[in-house]
């Protein structure tokens, strides 16, 4: 009995102990994701496929996925004994497979297997039932509210077994056949090319076989924000976004020196204005110039950049990244370690410091688009759904009233219904300051924060040059003046001296 | 009063010496055993790279082919390099007569390795260039001078043109070596002119070449040109043959376009960088009030942000070549709005002048290292060797802009009078002497306005090395003359050129 009570009461401290304390949130611990393992046989590098596994990449970092990427050459035996999932990447279609390390693990390998290329493994093609034929034909490819016109095809497969779930359709003129298929722990896609409609396809597939049933939501990102930008502009797209109802996201660019200008200052009150019209501020990652940092610390000058913004009340949520900051060891750790919640852009610039092929995978994690992308393949804009996965459409900041018109009645004419991002669970987390998202409202250090801000008019007086000490300022002024005074009287006398040398001299020779 | 007998022997046994070897051999003889022994005896003395070689080897055919060759930036000298063995898509990236320098080294080593570039061969022919140069120097102030004043010339100037923080840079890729030589050569043959050692034809190519070399070597060096163009004007009139008058006008013609040339030819990339920092760095580093500053050039007041930020951080705010940085800030400013800005502040010119001068008697760059890695010194280790009069002057010369002007006027007084009588006598070869150490002294100022108007006080110590070599060839001019008693004693007499 006594025993009892005592486990009783060790359970309810347990439990206390978990309401009081709730779990740190660091960047997510890669324990508490999913991991995938890509392999592929080529990047494809010239051809149609360059691109595609980074494509794939960052899909599956929108589904909160931990990625691992090895290709065939570079497998080592027994790795995908570590992984219960796995995705396999044909990019060549040029040389016969031979023997490898990788394909003799792949025979005894029983977890979930996704297939993409023309040749799909015998393990598919008898489990889903693969009638492949190999055609060379223009087909339009069609999903969900989205068609992409006259795709060039080299095989097609289709499949007669009950229970598979097919997806997408690629239509040869009077044929259709699917664009993907799966059952189960098991899934194939004939192809999957970078920036086309087959990239959205593959995110339909993705999120059954990852087994993920969450609803998906749409932003509205805004990029391109400097502390120099046109910071009234910035204003008044708040306010028309505002009046329009529409929620949105800036990813600003930090600042990691003169925080204290009445420059810094104008930035943030801008960013208070944009918080007070339902838009939430995430940090962009700062440019990386260059790899050789010189003793510069990355995490103490993003942790500046936060605890300055804080202290404004401006609260960020997460952090907008070019997907190799995740496969970076010193920039996940150093750069993105405060974030829980991510928007990932496609890379425009690769620059790493200490590359990994191990993704880090954050609890929040968003699809970043291109709207005119979307809108390229969209049959008609009022059917559009929203995609499988988190989503950021994503824009450059505008640069005049003309452009900002313009968007706003291409935002008005849309049919996306944008989501507020704090309605989401968002923290970010330094040494001093706690900034979290609760049900639409932000918390500052456990606090709601009231967003109300008003447009406020920063003065430029600010010290810009320390005055240097100065000691016994009026007696050197003294003595300067006794100087210059006694050089003065020096040169006159000397010049004196000079006029009646001359003469002497002259009186004595040149008589 | 009897002179010591030791003060006659040492006067016997120069002038036994002189029969054999003249001041500027022995000077040259002495400056060449020294620069082999540390250039090309272990351990072997050289440049550490900064970060700038990779566009100079990558346009010329030249590669990284050291596994960590990142871990030798600043602290170590690095020999050996791969040449290009496939069609290399960087060519042309990069124009300057340093690149032509590189591809001679690269064909005669490509004579001996195909693979692998050793920087000792460019090192062979920079000291060769050096030879004749020092010879040609030293030989234009000691010919027909009395012995003993020469030799002491001599061995003056082997602590000069020996010192290795100037021969430490044959063994490199900056471009500085070539300034050096070029512009020994260029102020030995307008001093030979002047003289009138060799033939006046002779003399004239050489200035010509030296000084297309020097202006073309350096983006920054594109007024040396201009400058030359200019105060050489005299040396057409140096002979009254028609011949002599049209080469010498076209030579200086063609110095003129090529300093043009070269401002216009400099690649935008670097463009953005210095210009980023000439505002950055410079305008709003010295303005009290930068906000006003940026609106008197129509720039967006919030820019004042990046005051005293270098584009070298490794993770900063806005990418240098971003477009928003192209439209609304570099469109804003250039070299003439620079200047106009300083011209009309001269408080903040004078400022950022004596911020210069702290850096302009530096010849050695402080944060490179001058020895391979596997000899085993410390990161960022530099020799001590034969560098007594670049420590001297490092330690000692005044750091004060107020200085450098004291100094114009010292060496423009020095040479006047003689000038002045040149001018009396009617006698145009005489003239000649102070216009080229004007022509000089111009030079080295213009390294440290371009500095500044063109990358604020950033690289200090590197963008002003023509200041010092300029410096340093005048300086030993007068010391020189000085020595050799003449700055005044030998009077012009009247004109009787050919």
């Amino acid at each position: 009995m006594r025993r009892n009570f005592h486990i009783c009461i060790g359970l309810l401290v347990l439990l206390m102990s978990g309401v009081i304390y709730p779990a740190s949130v660091q960047a997510a611990t890669p324990s508490s994701f999913d991991s995938v393992l890509i392999v592929y046989d080529s990047l494809g590098i010239g051809s149609r496929q360059e691109g595609n596994v980074e494509a794939l990449k960052r899909l599956l970092a929108a589904f909160q996925v931990q990625v691992t990427t090895e290709s065939i050459d570079s497998y080592k035996p027994g790795m995908l004994a570590n992984y219960s999932k796995l995705i396999e990447v044909h990019n060549r279609s040029d040389l016969a497979e031979e023997d490898s390390e990788y394909l003799t693990d792949l025979q005894s390998y029983q977890g979930d297997f996704l297939y993409i290329g023309g040749m799909p493994r015998d393990k598919l093609v008898r489990s889903l039932g693969l009638q492949i034929q190999e055609v060379e034909k223009i087909a339009d490819l069609t999903i969900g509210p989205f068609v992409e016109k006259s795709i060039r095809l080299r095989t097609v497969f289709d499949s007669e077994q009950p229970g598979v779930r097919k997806y997408g359709a690629l239509q040869l003129q009077n044929v259709s056949y699917p664009y993907g298929i799966q059952q189960g722990a098991l899934a194939y896609v004939p192809f999957m090319e970078k920036d086309t409609l087959s990239e959205i396809a593959l995110s339909y597939i993705l999120k059954d076989w990852l087994r993920q049933a969450q609803d998906s939501h749409n932003y509205l990102v805004f990029k391109e924000i400097y502390p120099f930008s046109d910071l009234s502009l910035l204003e008044r797209m708040s306010d028309e976004l505002y009046d329009a109802g529409i929620p949105f996201i800036v990813s600003v660019h930090p600042v990691f020196s003169n925080t204290d200008y009445p420059a810094m200052k104008r930035y943030i009150n801008s960013l208070k204005y944009v918080q007070s019209r339902h838009g939430t501020v995430l940090v962009e990652a700062p440019f990386v110039a260059t790899i050789r940092d010189d003793g510069r610390d990355l995490y103490r000058q993003m942790e500046h950049f936060i605890d300055v913004l804080a202290a404004e009340g401006v609260v960020p949520l997460g952090m907008g990244a070019d997907m190799f900051w995740t496969y970076d060891d010193y920039f996940s750790a150093e750069g993105m370690a405060f974030f829980d919640s991510v928007v990932l852009f496609p890379d425009t610039r690769q620059i790493y410091k200490a590359k990994r092929n191990r993704s880090e995978a954050f609890s929040s994690s968003v699809y970043s688009v291109d709207p005119l992308f979307i809108q390229r393949y969209l049959l008609d804009r009022h059917l559009f759904e929203s995609l499988p996965m988190d989503t950021a459409f994503t824009l450059d900041f505008v640069h005049d009233d003309s452009e900002l018109d313009h968007l706003m009645q291409g935002l008005k004419d849309s049919w996306i219904r944008f989501e507020d991002y704090k309605k989401g669970d968002h923290r970010v987390k330094t040494a001093n300051n706690e900034l979290t998202s609760e049900r639409g409202l932000l918390v500052l250090n456990g606090v709601s924060l009231g967003t109300q801000a008003s447009h406020v008019e920063t003065s430029s007086d600010y010290e810009y040059k320390q005055q240097e000490k100065k000691s016994f300022e009026t007696w050197f002024t003294v003595q300067n003046k006794i100087f210059i005074i006694i050089i003065l009287i020096t040169l006159f006398v000397f010049s004196g001296f000079l006029i009646i040398g001359y003469r002497m001299y002259k009186r004595k020779f040149y008589k | 009063m009897a002179k010591a007998p030791w003060f006659k022997k040492l006067g016997d046994w120069m002038k036994i010496l002189s029969r054999y070897v003249s001041p500027s051999l022995l000077a040259t003889s002495l400056v060449l055993l020294i620069t082999v022994f540390v250039l090309f005896v272990p351990p072997y003395v050289g440049m550490a790279d900064n970060g700038d070689y990779f566009r100079i080897l990558y346009s010329n055919g030249l590669y990284f082919n050291t596994p960590d060759y990142d871990s030798l930036y600043f602290g170590y000298f690095n020999k050996e390099f791969g040449i290009f063995q496939y069609f290399n898509e960087n060519a042309s990236m990069y124009t300057s007569s340093q690149a032509l320098l590189i591809r001679v080294s690269i064909w005669i080593n490509q004579l001996f390795n195909q693979q692998v570039f050793d920087i000792r061969v460019q090192a062979v022919l920079l000291t060769l260039m050096y030879t004749g140069a020092v010879y040609l120097f030293v030989e234009a102030l000691t010919w027909r001078m009395k012995p003993k004043y020469g030799y002491i010339v001599a061995v003056l100037a082997v602590f000069l043109f020996a010192d290795t923080a100037y021969t430490a840079f044959f063994n490199s890729f900056f471009g500085e070596s070539i300034v050096w030589i070029m512009l020994t050569y260029l102020f030995a043959s307008g001093l030979l002119l002047f003289r009138k050692r060799y033939s006046d034809y002779g003399m004239m190519v050489i200035f010509f070449i030296s000084g297309l070399l020097l202006t073309t070597s350096k983006q920054q060096n594109a007024p040396v040109g201009i400058i030359i163009a200019v105060m050489g004007i005299i040396l057409i009139f140096v002979r009254k043959q028609r011949s002599f008058r049209l080469m010498m006008a076209s030579s200086l013609a063609l110095l003129m376009i090529a300093g043009i040339a070269t401002y216009v030819l400099i690649p935008k990339e670097f463009v953005n960088v210095n210009k980023y920092h000439a505002m950055t760095r410079g305008i709003l580093m010295q303005s009290e009030d930068p906000e006003k500053t940026l609106e008197s050039f129509g720039i967006n007041r919030q820019y004042a942000i990046l005051r005293g930020t270098i584009h070298y951080e490794p993770y900063t705010t806005v990418d240098v070549n971003s477009q928003i940085l192209e439209d609304s800030f570099y469109n804003h400013y250039g070299f003439v709005s620079i200047l106009s800005y300083y011209l009309a502040h001269p408080d903040q010119a004078g400022k950022i002048m004596n911020l210069a001068a702290k850096s302009a008697f530096t010849i050695r760059p402080p944060a490179m290292g001058n020895y391979e890695k596997s000899v085993g010194k410390p990161f960022g280790a530099q020799t001590k060797f034969f560098s007594v009069y670049s420590q001297l002057k490092r330690a000692l010369a005044p750091k004060t802009f107020g200085f450098i002007i004291i100094w114009m006027l010292v060496i423009i007084g020095l040479y006047a009078p003689h000038f002045v009588a040149a001018i009396k006598a009617k006698h145009v070869r005489s003239m000649t002497r102070l216009p080229l150490m004007l022509m000089m002294m111009f030079m080295g100022l213009s390294g440290i306005f371009v500095s500044i108007i063109g990358a604020g006080d950033a690289d200090l110590a590197k963008h002003e090395f023509l200041f010092t070599a300029a410096f340093d060839l005048v300086t030993f001019a007068a010391v020189a003359d000085a020595i050799c008693r003449n700055l005044w004693q030998n009077k012009p007499e009247a004109d009787h050129e050919p």
